[in-house]
């Protein structure tokens, strides 16, 4: 989807633009080299980025100018579960009778890359003993960000010995509990 | 990032322009268990000249520094005849391949440089 906007006037002009392209409702199996044993074991995906930006630049007086700009982009995955089984919280389990996963999903999580930056900028023109000169004054700045997390729906992984499909029964061999909590790291 | 920066460009004569700037940037990172990756912070000077020599101007090519009859009918009859555009002859190729420059001609010095202000240190990152 994109949306954008313009306005100008004498000697002034802004504009904003906004887009986002998401790509939702991939459902795949993550489960390598074991496949999955049933739909709930498989996992949604979905994606988009989103961006927009903004800009001003303009003649203040005849010999004074300025620009602005500012922008954001973000480009985002979520990673979960493609259907709830409703059973062990919708933790995966893997059987070692079939070497196959069932109940839960690979992931559940997301990664996001967020960027902001902001330039303002402004210019002189001048002729102190008519000697011309273009003086000009500025700030960029820009911050990043990178964050992502994938775990277990749960944080856990059931280690099994046998499981039932149809009845949910299963003989448990051990369960893995798994520390959590997004991984970021920033930059500006 | 932040940088903040300034600068001055200013005619010295008709021909020769010089800028003169400075910027400070200072660079920020951190890792995801909180350790600081990067931490820079620079000021970098600039300084250039910028000198034109011009030998076309409103789109007559330069013949010589002398007045040049055969150069000058040449550029003048280019490509036509009597209002119709023809291929050019090859007496006026030649002639104009000989001019000594149709484009203008930009001579410029510059310096820029660096001076880290602190100079980025690596960090071990916490345990």
């Amino acid at each position: 989807m994109r949306r954008h906007g313009r306005a100008r006037s004498e000697g002034h002009t802004a504009w904003v633009k906004y887009y986002q392209s998401p790509t939702d409702g991939f459902v795949i199996n993550y489960w390598n080299p074991a496949p999955a044993g049933e739909r709930e074991a498989l996992t949604s995906q979905n994606q988009t980025a989103k961006n927009w930006a903004a800009q001003y630049s303009g003649v203040l007086r005849s010999n004074w100018s300025m620009e602005a700009a500012f922008a954001s982009y973000s480009s985002q995955l979520f990673v979960g579960t493609f259907e709830a089984s409703g059973k062990l919280a919708n933790a995966p389990l893997f059987n070692e009778a079939d070497s196959k996963y069932y109940n839960g999903a690979t992931y559940d999580g997301f990664t996001d890359r967020p960027r902001q930056q902001f330039n303002l900028a402004s210019n002189w023109f001048l002729t102190p003993g008519g000697r011309s000169h273009d003086v000009k004054v500025g700030l960029d700045f820009q911050n990043m960000q990178s964050g992502a997390e994938f775990k277990y729906p749960n944080a856990q992984l059931y280690d099994v010995e046998s499981f039932s499909q149809a009845t949910g029964a299963m003989v448990p061999i051990e369960r893995d509990d798994f520390q959590t909590g997004p991984s970021v790291s920033n930059a500006r | 990032m932040t940088a903040i920066f300034a600068r001055d460009k200013f005619q010295l004569t008709k021909r020769f322009v010089a800028e003169a700037g400075l910027r400070w940037e200072k660079q920020t990172g951190s890792s995801d268990i909180g350790a600081q990756t990067v931490n820079t912070n620079v000021f970098a000077p600039r300084l250039s000249a910028n000198n034109e020599e011009k030998f076309i101007n409103n789109n007559v090519a330069w013949c010589g520094a002398t007045a040049n009859a055969a150069c000058a009918t040449a550029v003048a009859n280019f490509g036509k005849a009597g209002g119709a555009w023809i291929v050019p002859d090859a007496a006026a190729v030649s002639l104009l391949a000989d001019l000594p420059l149709l484009k203008g001609v930009t001579a410029r010095w510059g310096l820029a440089r660096n001076a880290p202000g602190r100079r980025p240190r690596a960090r071990r990152p916490r345990a």
